[in-house]
């Protein structure tokens, strides 16, 4: 039986976990072959990323995408567990994260919580069905690690912010339709305090996007130039001058809850390193199963926090750890196991290994390097003094 | 048993352990309901008491109970467990059968006993396949521990021992019994190994916190700070994967909680003792004892470099990375 109606995907998430689980297992087998179509997808990004929006536009119109989401927001209810398994079936049959997916784990929550009603319930929806891409404005480049030093101003301008300064490392920004941005609303120096955060339509006047082509040779990193570019107060998320809220909201999803789809990913891909390296020693295999698994119980556990309406506070710094030291493993693994075809190789599969390694590289940086996460797992958890 | 009267028993036990002598402390332990309690939920009975004889680094041999129950048999003081070698995942003992009698070799370790048991249970090979051997025993037993931890009563046993061939212990495929008992000896040890290594931690959190050089804190210094938190990452995935185990029980779950307990002990080993400076090498500073215990439980029942090997062929052999701890 295909199910692909979210009258009855709806009726499914009251039943449980196990049932909705099934019967998407059931569904991913029945559309094997509309599905195939978004397998290995390589080539340019534009094709790539339209291929991208019209599968998660297909998991839209079927109901699936929508479940753990509120009905408000365009969601079919039920818990946030069911975004966890949605993905990871997707993983465990080999299909990639449609794109707006990681957007909608790390950025998806935080406007749900923080964004007005009104401004939640425009937007939402339109991530949920893939009609538009989000990036995240947070870095700059005299402020990396140290967040709280960010100097894009947003001036104060009654009903509206002008906003002018810069922000780097903005991952696919030439494609995105939205940012969340954060932007020193208090007086320079005010550090995390002066800090307030918004939604920004990509397309105002006063932006300029310029790529920055990263290690992999794709286009995600952007540079963003601020010139006296305006934003209605309207998209003003949390409070103002409370914008480290927010971005600490988008972290903790950004470590835990995201890290539950790389995890899950990971997974696939250790499998598939499997299959195609005979060579790969049999105590390499193991070792990077386990750390995936302890990636697994990390998220597992930030997922379940977030589900409860709780906060997580520091603990998806120990998934964010455990995130690189899995994902750079797993990747070492294989060029080691494969190196002829990895590192010299013209096939597609070659250069998926090779840019998914480059890319593995990065899971140290982003969301907050793994050194920051060890200082916050000393100050906090293990309270080592200072002096 | 609720989180409340876990903590309540786990308490009241901690006691006991610190207030019995230790040639008293099996019947001790007896008479607060260990074997009760192993008998009733064996999993959460790993949970309670392994962690404490982690911590307060008891010697008992508390693991062959677990063992000798995961088989199906009877666990009491007088029943003993052979294990495999150190650092082998699979029985070290080897069996032939000759016209209706077990003869056996028996190359493992063993917990020392005041006195021979009476019966012994061993897992040996029998045509290659892992079988588990349950029967009386007349031999010689070693009577104090050796080596590097003699403390703890590791020893190593090389004896024939013969019984008749009914005294296998069978359950369904070949090796399925053993299998069950390992992965219930993975889980204490699990529990036992990420004590042990919370105890190194402690011990290395509380010198670095009080020692002054170049006149500040110690745990000031990034680089110690970071290796602590790097004990602290491997602490936290190990204990959530024993707790994972412990709610599961199943075989490769157990064994994960093992090896993630091993990768956590191998890193407190590493950076507790360096940031210990010279004190971790002396006997007068607790570290050592912990060191010690660490490594013999590190490569019982397989050590952690031929549990993740044989994770990985599993792996290739189906040809599928199993799902485990599902949401
Ligand atoms: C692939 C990728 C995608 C990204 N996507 C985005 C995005 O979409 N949006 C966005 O806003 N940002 C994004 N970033 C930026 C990312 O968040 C930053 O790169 C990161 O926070 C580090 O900042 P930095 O590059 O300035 O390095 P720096 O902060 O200059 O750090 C350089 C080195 O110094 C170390 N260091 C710095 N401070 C300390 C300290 N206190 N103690 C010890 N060591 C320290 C760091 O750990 C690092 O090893 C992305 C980065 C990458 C690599």
């Amino acid at each position: 039986m295909t199910v692909s109606s979210p009258t009855h995907v709806e009726s499914l998430a009251s039943l449980g976990l196990a049932e909705v689980r099934e019967a998407f297992v059931t569904w991913i087998a029945d559309n094997a072959d509309r599905l195939n179509q978004f397998r290995g997808l390589h080539g340019d990004m534009d094709s790539v990323f339209a291929k991208l929006s019209e599968l998660q536009r297909l998991l839209y119109d079927t109901g699936w995408i929508r479940l753990g989401w509120p009905a408000n927001l365009g969601g079919l209810g039920g818990t946030l567990g069911l975004r966890g398994m949605i993905s990871e079936e997707l993983a465990a049959a080999g299909y990639p994260p449609p794109f707006s997916f990681a957007t909608q784990e790390v950025l998806g929550p935080a406007v749900a919580r923080f964004a007005p009603q009104e401004l939640a319930a425009e937007l939402i929806p339109r991530l949920l069905r893939g009609d538009e891409k989000w990036c995240q404005g947070f870095s700059e480049p005299g402020a990396g690690s140290d967040l709280a030093s960010l100097r894009l101003r947003a001036t104060d301008e009654g009903d509206s912010w002008r906003l002018n300064g810069e922000k780097i490392w903005t991952s696919w920004a030439k494609f995105a339709d939205r940012c969340v941005l954060l932007a020193r609303t208090g007086e320079p120096g005010s550090g995390h305090r002066g800090i307030t955060a918004m939604v920004l339509d990509m397309d105002t006047p006063g932006i300029e996007v310029r790529p920055l082509p990263s290690i992999a040779g794709d286009d995600e990193f952007c540079s963003l130039y601020f010139d006296d570019v305006v934003v209605p107060k309207t998209r003003t998320l949390g409070e103002v001058n409370g914008g480290w809220a927010v971005a600490m909201f988008v972290l903790a999803n950004e470590r835990g809850a995201a890290a539950w789809q790389r995890q899950a990913w990971m997974g696939w891909r250790l499998g598939t390193l499997v299959d195609e390296a005979p060579g790969l020693d049999a105590a390499v295999a193991g070792e990077a199963f386990e750390l995936i698994y302890g990636l697994r119980l990390l998220s597992r556990r930030t997922l379940r926090t977030l589900d409860r309406g709780e906060s997580p506070g520091v603990l998806p710094s120990f998934d964010k750890i455990l995130m690189s030291t899995a994902e750079k493993y797993l990747f070492d693994a294989a060029v080691e196991a494969m190196p002829g075809r990895i590192l010299l190789g013209e096939d597609p599969g070659a250069a998926s290994w090779r840019g998914e390694y480059l890319y593995s590289r990065a899971s140290s940086i982003y969301g907050g390097t793994a050194e920051i996460q060890r200082n916050i797992i000393a100050d906090r958890v293990l309270g080592l003094p200072k002096d | 048993m609720d989180e409340f009267e876990k903590q309540a028993f786990s308490e009241g036990l901690a006691k006991t352990i610190d207030s019995t002598p230790a040639a008293q402390l099996r019947e001790a332990l007896e008479e607060f309901g260990w074997l009760d309690l192993l008998d009733e939920e064996p999993a959460e009975a790993a949970g309670i008491v392994f962690p404490l004889l982690g911590e307060h680094l008891v010697a008992l041999p508390l693991l062959d109970d677990v063992c000798t129950k995961a088989a199906g048999l009877e666990p009491g003081p007088d029943t003993a467990f052979v294990y495999p070698a150190l650092s082998s995942p699979v029985p070290t003992s080897t069996a032939t059968l000759d016209g209706g009698i077990l003869k056996m070799t028996l190359r493992g370790i063993v917990a020392a006993r005041d006195a021979a048991p009476e019966t012994v249970v061993a897992p040996v090979l029998l045509d290659g396949e892992p079988a588990l051997v349950a029967g009386p025993w007349e031999g010689t037993w070693p009577a104090a521990g050796q080596g590097i931890d003699a403390e703890s009563g590791w020893a190593q046993l090389d004896a024939n021992w013969s019984v008749p061939a009914g005294a296998v212990v069978a359950s369904g495929e070949p090796g399925t019994a053993w299998t069950a008992v390992r992965a219930a000896g993975h889980l204490a040890l699990a529990f036992k190994m990420n004590a042990v290594g919370a105890a190194m931690l402690r011990l290395a959190v509380e010198h670095t916190a009080s020692r002054e050089q170049f006149g500040q804190r110690l745990s000031g210094f990034q680089v110690v700070r970071h290796k602590l938190a790097d004990v602290r990452v491997w602490q936290e995935t190990a204990s959530l994967a024993a707790d994972a185990a412990e709610e599961s029980t199943d075989v490769l779950s157990c064994l994960l909680a093992k090896t993630l307990a091993g990768r956590f002990l191998r890193t407190a080993r590493e950076n507790c003792q360096q940031l210990l400076g010279g004190m971790g090498f002396t006997q007068e500073h607790d570290f050592h004892r912990y060191l010690r215990r660490a490594l013999v439980l590190e490569n019982l029942l397989g050590s952690t470099g031929s549990l993740r090997a044989e994770l990985g062929s599993s792996i290739r052999a189906a040809r599928s990375v199993p799902r485990l701890a599902t949401l």
